[in-house]
């Protein structure tokens, strides 16, 4: 197990630099680029044809007036094909590339410190203290403790139906977890605190910053190549238009345009696809891991296995839709893929939901397996499609999971509504009434005047 | 000739001295990570044994008959909050649980109490604080596997043995059977 993690971590690395290293080359190609056209246009010398003449004064007949002569002894001489060469390669192309840099960095600064609120607050999510709902509180505390996590995360609950989670957080210092209102409602004690601490391994893994940073790298390759493609489009318009005054020497420069386009038109195409490849690839692999960590952290795999399980099943009954592709890989499942339980794709954020289950499940009916064993054993099989690992009761003493000395009355669905709803509304300011009758009124923080209970008609004024 | 013999007797002193450093200081951050993880069990268990008066209080007019049960797991409460070495701890605490575990066996006799709202806050404060002394005592087991790792391993345990560091216990449940109970289900 840990040494997945460790093996893992090397490979991303190794990733994240490749990814970097091909935005840098962007950076210098349209560096190179934009010099290159800008020399052909302004230095006709260096790329004239006819290049044996020697008399300085008839070396200008080419393209300037025949008695042309520099107008002033310090204007610099004609660059010589060499020298634009070099410019080009080894003073623009790099100066390209320190652009791409500076771009990525700028948005990587603005991600990490900012990216966790943004992400926050466009999925509106509130945050809860203690008070509001104290079970959650309690169980990401408890995932706090057992992963030994130096700060405790913020908690908030995003009132959706949907059944989610995702976490968020540029380090184990200053992390968040954010559950919807759904998975509230439909989940015992022991499913969200698999879920919860799938999302805090997350966290410990720095998966969070991890991804963040690919998105950023993502987001400046597509920004790179579709600049490419615009910069290369108007020389070409242009061009034709500069064709029009000197239809002489035009053609070249045609010629040569037309090929970076087609160029960085193919590469527009690509890179996007080729990036995003690349991040789906690491968020399954860390998708995985997670679930590992779960594991580790709770010694109950039974919990996340069944939580993962009440997802499947609501998706495949009524898929969601509006769900933004990159930042998927941070929720728990990815919502767009739920229908698709048995396989996955390049493009998948999440390893398949029934191989997850499977491999949980495979633990807690062997416990002496690691989740790498587990791994391998499910790694490549095929299964019947829409159906998961049964549950398997445990029969060894080590796989009571490490939670069991107290059991709490199970709660009703209903009861977990009204818990998870009064958390939203503590959290919003509410205020909590309670009537004589025992019903207890939940009014708006800004309404002021009276209230009338509904059961038994007494006036409250607020 | 010698100058070279020098050098590499040099080179040799300078990398052992390196090592016996950084083991040195590996073991003291090593110690401190146990030091820390034990006094966040003690956290947990002072919640706990703050957390019983309360609940004594709370359930007392509801149980008039269980008096014995009641009485029970004061007294575990005060045996456990006597000072003692790690292992005497662990076995006071266990007769704690043991306690609160034969109360919440008795409180299914009792419809009413398991309605009152002040109860259910109760109850799940006392659930999410033994899974908090569980987990605190993973994750303390954890920081002294790592300790002791350092401390049996060569070349490492000689350095550990020259300063004088001894070997740290592990929180364990006395009895091993106990682990073993079926899973209470309050249905």
């Amino acid at each position: 197990m840990f040494e997945l993690i460790r093996q893992n971590k090397r490979r991303s690395i190794l990733l994240a630099m490749l990814m970097l290293i091909f935005m840098l080359l962007i950076g210098y190609i349209i560096g190179s680029f934009l010099a290159f056209t800008f020399y052909y246009i302004s230095e006709p010398y260096a790329f004239a044809k006819d290049k044996i003449i020697n008399n300085p004064s008839q070396r200008y007949n080419q393209n300037y007036p025949p008695n042309y002569s520099p107008s002033h002894p310090s204007e610099r001489p004609p660059l010589t094909y060499e020298q634009v060469m070099f410019f080009t390669w080894f003073y623009w192309g790099p100066l390209g590339a320190m652009v791409a840099f500076v771009i990525w960095f700028i948005q990587m600064l603005f991600a990490y410190y900012s990216g966790g609120k943004i992400l926050l607050s466009i999925s509106n999510a509130i945050k809860i203290e203690k008070a509001d709902h104290p079970q959650l509180y309690n169980i990401v505390e408890e995932m706090k403790i057992a992963s030994r996590l130096p700060a405790m995360p913020e908690i908030y609950v995003i009132d959706d139906p949907s059944i989610n989670a995702f976490a968020t957080g540029r380090s184990p210092e200053h992390s968040a977890v954010a559950v919807t209102r759904g998975l509230l409602n439909t989940m015992n004690r022991d499913q969200i605190q698999g879920v919860i601490a799938h999302e805090i391994s997350h966290i410990t893994h720095r998966d969070t910053l991890y991804m963040t940073m690919l998105a950023v790298s993502l987001g400046t390759i597509i920004l790179l190549v579709v600049g490419l493609r615009e910069i290369v489009g108007a020389g070409i318009r242009g061009s034709t238009r500069y064709s029009g005054r000197n239809r002489k020497d035009a053609g070249g420069l045609i010629f040569f345009l037309l090929v970076v386009y087609i160029f960085a038109l193919l590469l527009s195409l690509i890179a996007p696809f080729l990036a995003q490849i690349i991040y789906f690839a690491c968020s399954r692999q860390r998708e995985y891991l997670a679930d590992a960590g779960a594991v580790v952290f709770t010694r109950n795999p039974e919990g996340l296995a069944s939580a993962l399980e009440t997802i499947a099943n609501r998706y495949q009954k009524q898929p969601a839709t509006d769900v933004n592709q990159i930042i998927a890989p941070l929720y728990i499942v990815n919502p767009l893929e739920t229908r698709n339980l048995d396989a996955s794709s390049v493009f998948s954020t999440h390893p398949p939901l029934q191989r997850r289950i499977q491999i949980l499940r495979n633990i807690a009916r062997t416990p002496s397996l690691t989740y790498e064993q587990a791994w391998k054993q499910v790694e490549g099989k095929k299964w019947e499609k829409g159906a998961f690992a049964p549950i398997v009761p445990s029969t060894t003493s080590s796989t009571t999971p490490i939670t069991s000395t107290l059991t709490q009355s199970p709660t009703t669905p209903l009861q977990n509504a009204r818990l998870s709803g009064n958390a939203i509304m503590k959290a919003q300011k509410y205020t909590f009434l309670n009537c004589a009758c025992g019903v207890t009124l939940k009014i708006p923080p800004r309404y002021n005047g009276k209230v009338i209970c509904p059961r038994c008609k007494a006036v409250h004024t607020v | 000739m010698t100058t070279g013999i020098l050098i590499a007797v040099l080179v040799f002193l300078v990398l052992l001295v390196l090592f016996f450093i950084s083991t040195y200081n590996r073991l003291v951050r090593l110690l401190n990570e146990v030091k820390n993880a034990w006094s966040q069990i003690d956290v947990q268990l002072k919640r706990r044994h703050d957390l019983i008066p309360n609940l004594v209080e709370t359930v007392k007019g509801y149980m008039q008959h269980e008096r014995a049960t009641l009485e029970n797991i004061t007294q575990a409460r005060n045996l456990a909050m006597k000072p003692g070495s790690v292992s005497e701890r662990a076995q006071a605490e266990q007769q704690l649980t043991q306690a609160l575990h034969n109360f919440f066996v008795v409180v299914e006799n009792y419809p009413d109490l398991k309605a009152n709202q002040n109860f259910l806050a109760l109850q799940e404060e006392l659930t999410s604080t033994e899974n908090r002394i569980s987990f605190a005592r993973q994750a303390y087991n954890d920081t002294v596997m790592n300790f002791n790792n350092v401390m049996q391993m060569f070349p490492t345990n000689i350095v550990g043995a020259m300063f004088g560091f001894k070997e740290q216990s592990f929180f364990e449940l006395e009895n091993v059977a106990e682990r073993a109970v079926p899973k209470v289900s309050f249905q």
